[in-house]
């Protein structure tokens, strides 16, 4: 046999760079503090009882998934693959389609069919079958996460079950039936143990695929699971190790996990009995019984479908706000797919970046696969190995990982994420493709080759005449199941994209999710991704599986797609947690302004990295990596606490902004300023904090609306209450400093308390939680008014209200700032300048239509221009001059700031990461003080400013951690979630027993 | 009494008959073969006496009783796959063990019968192996070691020996006619080969197209075929076209090889015929171990002359390819080596034969063969 030498330096060499590189890269990080090998982040991890119960969680559920997944899986192969069965491939497809849909997408139909306030509930609400809804997601969304991923994953365990079963010889089954065994006993003694290697291979995909799986449990801010975690940890990679160590402990445990598993259930070896091809026996079974067994498979698949049937439903409403069924029904979010900016070209990227990706998986899953299966011994094994290495690590850690070692190079996700994208996916699809292919290979006999090379073929025509049609069906599964992946990728596609123009599917799903206007649009994206992946997938099923044709498909689509547009102009780069809206209206006011300035266009480029504390983490992590520039112009948006904070590094360039316009602003609203002296920064709008209410939710339970902050506490609203994670947004964390300030550090804590006891979960974005009130799964929610006012728009005034709390209004700044090193100076300086002209003022405040206003978004956010208040028709829901208020809280800015991280980490360590500990305990039981004095907090800033010692900050926050899982433990045992896994644990465990009897 | 009885079976597939209204009667311990080309419906008809297929119409009795009733794992029958069907997942010991376990035999009983078959095919100290583990000879040791665990009745084989090499092919043959003769267990033997068949046989039939051609002993079927086709199946006989009368109506029977002109060839063979006028075609058969050719031109007189086209050294014989006048190729075989008796390439030889060797088949029998 020929060598392999080329396409061996070509593996290793892909290998490294994308393989071992990241990994190590992460490795290194997680051991080195101030330069030297140290573990003390390790130390941290295994004493903290939070990550203990995280990687449980996240086991617990994986195995959970995985048994579920197997058993649908074995039923439903068994019935399609042994009767005949009517329609078999309209049924087979209808079970498989739920693989192409990724699963995070269909938590926006399952919320509103399965949300308290759903659809199902309403209908036994209005019926008065039940009184109270019932929580069929799981307080915590966990039975939500669940079913979610076992719809989704489900499919992959049937498709190799159903190739096991079809593939086993008929005359095994048959020596059982002659040496006497019932149908029944040759089932369970030589069908099942034959299908073993099939579902073992397919189960270890399920498994890592849930354990890694960040978007479903991040859509149901299901926060206790390890992927959620990591996601959270990513904006301040460069300054908080812990991350990295928890990525590499993840990483560890799954490895070990993957071989222990493979090292159990593995066989000794397989002999292929097959000489003479034989179908899989068939029970003969009479038309309706037939028909019966159909019923089941289409009833199964109905149920596995409902997450897209509601998200077709979702896509096509116009209205849907506590009705069972929607109130109006519309086409025009599918077309508007195509037209939005963001939707089209995510289209357009994803697809490129897939079929990219499949053709480089392909060629280098094909040469690994060959390899293994004719190479000798001990490079088959090494190359094997090698391409399994990402199976058993999560995306995640990938993502990461790449983030960080690229981070400078020319493929940094920073500048052009598409090039790490397409080796991304390549990267995490192969393993599948390899598998898949190997299979081909090892049923293919060696001498069918061998033979090819006597004729006197050449490599390739042996590889394009022999090989490929020998491999052609493996090799199309593998392909279609790669491109198909890539699609939809989530965790990558997350992590590294940052750049709206470089969104791939799912980061433009995400990011829409995310809007108060989005979720309809994002619900209609993946109705036209479903639906085009459904049709190819069917298509190429008929085809016969043509390689060819299934490749030549893709690249048609490829040729047709549009393509990102990457025209050269100006450009400005931007950090921003403002919304579309607000981002479409500025962009397009500002260029028309530069254009008649310059007569150039600009092209703004904005990244997203995630809320207001999510980009005050990112900046801080960049500088630290590159204390020059970090290639972003300008932070635009979030509260000036954060700016504060960022001023203090150094961190921003004065803004030369001219006197004729700074003059026509107050320099504070109630005590709090509304710009920096130097002009580092300078606030260009307002907001304001108050509660939004369900009225129809709380009408149909009988439950006043809450008037105050302090009546959020009240035990009445026990888990109907919807607020988010200050780590992740700064509209969160004001209000908790607003809550601190008003009511003073204790009473503040108490009520703090009270409010976390009632919640059902913190969200991870501050839009998520207007999302729980108009769904009913809060009654209230504390939001910022920018959020609220879209949604009272949206969903009318008689159903929900925003109110502003009696105890104390808070108005704040939302700012603008140039940071330091920025790329395109200039244009920043007019972009801030441009911010204060009363044209972008009525952006703001003004109604749609309004000569100067905005032209297709109602943005409703106060001005910081106190004139425009008499002049201008507000779109605000608050309508009063907000310079003029009586009730005013008068709002330490300064303090804020400084302990800005500090209260984040505090709050984390005791309500966030112990939240499913505290809302199990009743009022009373509730913490009534401060977990750390106050003046603690500011001393613990003043003497060691928070962030600068890494390692000191982070087991701090893992004392806290440890402090508050006892103070709520004491009073409570843990229910939930720990029952499941005894079970789970037993239940494998003699499945493990059960399996190693056959070998 | 395990006779086995196989009745007017028919079997179609999508309208075509693979089994086309056989009927065999196998008598008790005995070895019988089902001998044919592949797709003559021969492992069909295995499969269906085994139940793995349901026949059309018929009836298969197991000692005088109908078994059609019975499921695959009532009929107690044992049943050798082609490819073994070994399970890959179990030790050899488990796949003999197999049968006993599902049939409920008691545990000491179990023991005792597995460690009987094990030796009996010389298996057991490999029995902790894998399928995998072991040598095509032994995979297939192991396969009869598991059907004759449960003590059937009746034993199938499904050309058992196709995936051997020669050598073992041998070996293992001689080892199946000893167990048939340790056991007597009644056995029937698919296969396409005719040493096989003929060798390890007490009867054979010989199925074509689904239809019985002829049943008899290896000799019967070897030395007087009733067609064509038997004769062309056994061995490799000569076949001429020829025709055949009567000069009178108690007259040996006259035959002449076609296209040639030579002195009728007298055979003590009985046919029928209408009359002295009546001529009918066929085909001659002449064995080539019955050939003898001389290039003697002294023993030319009244011979058929032809030329020989090749000398073949075959081990303990030698093949002579002899082409007659009208273009027809006989073989002859012969183990009188003399180099120097003249025959070579290109010569002249005068053919004889033993008269009571050659075989006359008339074309009508043919086709009454294939109604049969």
């Amino acid at each position: 046999m020929r060598g392999h030498r080329i396409q061996l330096i070509v593996l290793a060499l892909f290998a490294s760079l994308f393989l071992f590189y990241p990994l190590s890269h992460i490795l290194v990080y997680s051991v080195q503090y101030n330069n030297e090998l140290s573990l003390r982040f390790f130390k941290i991890l295994f004493t903290t009882k939070l990550y203990q119960d995280l990687i449980l969680h996240s086991l617990n559920i994986a195995l959970a998934v995985t048994i579920i997944c197997s058993v649908f899986a074995y039923f439903i192969a068994f019935l399609l693959t042994r009767f005949n069965i009517p329609l078999q491939k309209i049924l087979a497809t209808l079970v498989i389609a739920p693989l192409i849909v990724p699963p995070f997408v269909g938590v926006i139909g399952v919320k509103q069919l399965f949300g308290r306030f759903g659809s199902i509930n309403l209908l036994l609400l209005h019926n008065n079958i039940v009184e109270e809804p019932i929580d069929w997601l799981g307080s915590n969304g966990l039975i939500g996460v669940i079913a979610l991923q076992v719809v989704h994953l489900m499919p992959i365990l049937f498709l190799t079950l159903r190739a096991s079963l079809r593939n086993s010889h008929q005359s095994l089954e048959e020596a059982a039936l002659v040496s006497g065994a019932t149908t029944l006993f040759s089932l369970l003694k030589i069908t099942l143990p034959l299908t073993l290697p099939g579902w073992f291979a397919g189960a270890t995909l399920v498994f890592v695929a849930s354990f890694t799986d960040l978007g479903t449990p991040l859509m149901f801010d299901y926060r206790e699971v390890i992927s959620v975690q990591i996601f959270n940890m990513l904006s301040d990679i460069n300054t908080n190790p812990v991350g990295y160590s928890l990525v590499v402990f993840t990483c560890i445990i799954s490895i070990v996990l993957y071989t222990l598993s493979r090292s159990l259930f593995l066989y000794g070896g397989f002999v292929s009995t097959d000489k003479y091809s034989k179908r899989a026996p068939q029970f003969v079974t009479s038309k309706s019984t037939a028909c019966i067994l159909g019923g089941i498979v289409f009833a199964y698949g109905l149920m596995a479908s409902i997450p897209q049937l509601s998200l077709v439903l979702t896509a096509s409403s116009e209205r849907w706000f506590m009705t069972i069924a929607p109130e109006k029904l519309t086409l025009n979010n599918f077309l508007l797919v195509f037209s939005h900016p963001l939707t089209a070209r995510s289209i357009a990227i994803s697809i490129l970046l897939s079929a990219l990706a499949t053709i480089l998986t392909i060629l280098l899953g094909l040469t690994s696969s060959h390899i293994i299966s004719r190479a000798g011994r001990t490079i088959s094994s090494v190359v094997e190995s090698i391409s399994l290495v990402p199976l058993a690590i999560p995306g995640l850690v990938f993502a990461f990982g790449f983030i960080g070692a690229f981070a400078g190079s020319i493929i940094d996700n920073r500048v052009n994420p598409l090039p790490l994208l397409v080796f991304a996916y390549t990267v995490r699809r192969l393993p599948t493709l390899v598998r898949i292919t190997t299979a081909g290979f090892q049923e293919a006999n060696k001498s069918l080759e061998d033979a090819a090379y006597i004729v006197g073929a050449g490599r390739y025509q042996t590889m394009r005449q022999i090989i490929l049609p020998l491999v052609k069906r493996h090799l199309y599964a593998g392909a279609l199941l790669t491109f198909a992946y890539s699609m939809i990728e989530v965790s990558d596609s997350l992590f590294l994209a940052l750049e709206e123009k470089y969104y791939p599917i799912a980061k433009a799903m995400y990011a829409l999710i995310g809007r108060p206007d989005g979720i309809e649009l994002a619900s209609a994206l993946g109705v036209i991704v479903m639906a085009t992946l459904i049709i190819l997938f069917y298509l190429s099923q008929r085809l016969s599986g043509s390689t060819l044709r299934t490749l030549s498909a893709i690249v048609g689509i490829l040729v047709v797609a549009p393509r990102p547009s990457l025209a050269s102009a100006d450009e400005l780069v931007l950090l921003s947690p403002h919304w579309e809206g607000i981002r479409h209206e500025f962009s397009e006011a500002f260029a028309r302004s530069w254009e008649k300035r310059t007569g150039k266009t600009v092209e703004f480029r904005w990244m997203d990295v995630g809320g207001t504390s999510d980009i005050v983490k990112y900046v801080k992590s960049e500088f630290k990596r590159n204390p020059n520039s970090i290639g972003v112009d300008i932070f635009f948006g979030g509260g000036i606490d954060s700016f504060l904070e960022l001023e203090r590094f150094g961190f921003l360039t004065p803004a030369k902004i001219s006197e004729r316009v700074l003059a026509q602003i107050p320099s504070d609203i109630a005590g709090t300023p509304l710009f920096s002296e130097s002009h580092l920064w300078f606030a260009n709008s307002m907001s304001t904090f108050g509660i939004l209410c369900n009225l129809d939710a709380l009408k149909l339970l009988r439950k006043p609306a809450p008037r105050s902050w302090a009546a959020l506490a009240s035990p009445e609203y026990n888990s109907y209450i919807s607020a988010g994670d200050p780590r992740k947004s700064g509209s969160m964390h004001a209000m908790y400093e607003i809550i601190l300030q008003g009511y003073g550090w204790e009473k503040g804590w108490e009520i703090i308390y009270g409010i976390a006891g009632n919640t059902r979960r913190f969200t991870n974005n501050a839009s998520q939680v207007g999302k729980d009130v108009t769904t009913g799964d809060a009654l209230c929610g504390i939001v910022i008014d920018t959020y609220a006012n879209e949604i009272v728009k949206r969903v009318g005034e008689q159903h929900v209200s925003f109110i502003l709390p009696e105890d104390f209004v808070s108005v704040n700044g939302d700012g603008a700032a140039i940071l330091r090193g920025a790329p395109n100076m200039q244009v920043a300086q007019a972009f801030a300048e441009f911010l204060l002209t009363k044209e972008a003022q009525t952006l703001w405040y003004g109604k749609k239509g309004v000569t100067g206003g905005p032209q297709r978004y109602e943005i409703g956010k106060l001005s910081v221009l106190p004139s425009i208040y008499d002049t201008t028709a507000p779109a605000s829901l608050f309508r009063s001059n907000p310079f003029r208020l009586p009730n005013m809280l008068s709002y330490n800015a300064s303090l804020a700031s400084a302990r800005w991280n500090i209260l984040n980490d505090l709050f984390g360590a005791f309500i966030v990461d112990t939240h499913s500990n505290l809302k199990s305990l009743s009022s009373n039981q509730l913490p009534n003080q401060a977990p750390v004095s106050e003046e603690m907090i500011n001393n613990l800033q003043k003497t060691t400013p928070w962030g600068d010692d890494q390692s000191l900050r982070a087991q701090i926050v893992a004392q806290w951690s440890t402090q508050a899982q006892k103070l709520v433990a004491e009073s409570n045992r843990q229910a939930g979630v720990s029952k499941i896994p005894v079970l789970l644990l037993l239940a494998s465990l003699i499945l493990t027993l059960g399996a190693r009897r056959f070998r | 009494m395990t006779s086995l009885s196989i009745r007017n079976i028919t079997k179609r597939f999508g309208g075509l008959p693979i089994l086309d209204n056989i009927s065999i009667d196998i008598e008790d311990g005995e070895f019988f073969s089902l001998l044919g080309p592949s797709g003559c419906g021969k492992s069909t008809l295995l499969r269906i006496i085994a139940g793995l297929e349901q026949a059309d119409s018929g009836t298969i009795a197991v000692g005088g009783d109908s078994i059609d009733h019975l499921p695959p794992q009532r009929r107690g029958i044992g049943f050798v796959f082609q490819n073994y069907a070994l399970w890959p997942h179990m030790t050899v010991l488990d796949n003999v063990l197999f049968g006993l376990k599902a049939n409920g035999t008691p545990p000491s009983v179990r023991k005792k019968r597995v460690e009987n078959v094990l030796e009996l095919v010389q298996l057991s100290h490999l029995r902790a192996r894998f399928p995998h583990e072991l040598s095509g000879g032994q995979q297939q040791r192991v396969a009869l070691a598991r059907a004759l665990a449960i003590r059937p009745s009746v034993i199938l084989l499904d050309e058992p020996l196709s995936n051997l090499d020669a050598r073992l092919r041998l070996d293992i043959r001689n080892e199946l006619a000893a167990l048939h003769r340790e056991l007597g267990t009644t056995t029937v033997y698919v296969t396409h080969d005719q040493d096989d068949a003929l060798s390890l046989s007490n009867r054979i039939a010989l199925v074509n197209s689904g239809q019985v051609a002829q049943i008899g002993t290896p000799t019967q079927l070897y030395f007087t075929p009733q067609s064509k086709f038997v004769g062309e199946f056994l061995g490799s006989t000569n076949l001429i076209d020829a025709t055949a009368y009567k000069p009178g109506i108690h007259d040996e029977l006259h035959v002449s090889i076609n296209g040639i002109s030579h002195a009728p060839i007298i055979l003590h063979q009985k046919l029928a015929l209408a009359s002295s006028e009546d001529k009918i075609n066929g085909t001659l058969s002449i064995r080539p171990e019955s050939i003898r050719a001389s290039c003697n031109p002294d023993e030319q007189s009244g011979k058929l002359e032809a030329v020989v086209v090749s000398r073949q050294f075959r081990g303990f014989y030698e093949l002579i390819e002899l082409r007659l006048k009208n273009g027809v190729t006989l073989n002859q075989i012969t183990t009188e080596r003399s180099p120097d008796d003249g025959v070579v390439e290109g010569a002249t030889a005068y053919i004889t034969w033993t008269a009571s060797d050659l075989l006359f088949l008339p074309e009508s029998m043919e086709k009454a063969c294939a109604r049969a």
